[in-house]
């Protein structure tokens, strides 16, 4: 493996635990954004005639 | 207005202060997210100890009673509260209830001394409740455990010993 491959793998590991070690707080914030963005990818998988997932944002601040 | 995620914190502290439950955990994905790195989940699964002598067919008569009473709406298997859906379950075997009673006390946001604490089932019990209950073993709880592994989570030898507990 190169040493940018290295690196690469090496920043990605440290983004994981950087995500792993966030508050609870921060990591429901996100839990809320990212179900907005289900709803968005929902309609393009309805488009697509995919299966789309059953999921309603949460209506609450983090 | 939308309430706030703390607002389901406080009222899990409420049911215990006011005996409804003996005790509780955040467990399902969310948990397995406050363990790991979030991802999107629909609900936020608790297990609770519930108080009292209760019907057998009927364990969370006395959560739902309370919390319908303060005005709380079910829907379906859900109670939203504070824009949330929550949903309570008994603990249903032994190794559920030690987790719920072993969960860790994570405060809310670090940065605030006055956040509320949450409890959250610990990874290996997570694991453990997954193993033991046949209709939980599905590719969606296997491929939670297998995150809570890659991340060194787990305790294989307490999960051994907790698998043990359970067995026929």
């Amino acid at each position: 493996m190169t040493q940018s491959a290295d690196s690469i793998f090496a920043a990605k590991r440290a983004w994981h635990a950087a995500q792993r070690a966030l508050s609870p707080k921060e990591k429901v914030r996100i839990v809320i954004a990212l179900q907005h963005r289900e709803v968005e990818l929902n309609r393009f998988r309805a488009a697509l005639g995919r299966p789309v997932r059953d999921i309603r944002p949460w209506s609450t601040r983090p | 207005m939308a309430g706030q995620f703390t607002d389901v914190l406080e009222v899990l502290d409420r049911l215990r202060a006011e005996g409804i439950i003996v005790q509780y955990a955040v467990a399902g994905a969310m948990a397995v997210n406050i363990w790991d790195e979030p991802v999107a989940t629909q609900d936020v699964d608790v297990a609770v100890i519930v108080a009292g002598q209760h019907h057998p067919l009927d364990p969370l008569r006395p959560v739902l009673t309370w919390l319908t009473d303060r005005g709380y709406a079910i829907e379906g298997e859900h109670v939203l509260v504070a824009g949330v859906p929550v949903q309570f379950l008994p603990v249903w075997n032994p190794v559920v209830t030690e987790g719920v009673q072993q969960a860790a006390e994570v405060r809310y946001d670090p940065a605030d001394p006055d956040s509320p604490v949450l409890r959250v089932m610990r990874p290996t019990y997570l694991v453990a409740s997954w193993q033991v209950d046949p209709a939980a073993n599905s590719p969606k709880r296997r491929e939670r455990a297998a995150r809570l592994r890659e991340a060194g989570l787990v305790d294989e030898v307490l999960l051994a010993k907790l698998l043990r507990k359970v067995e026929p």
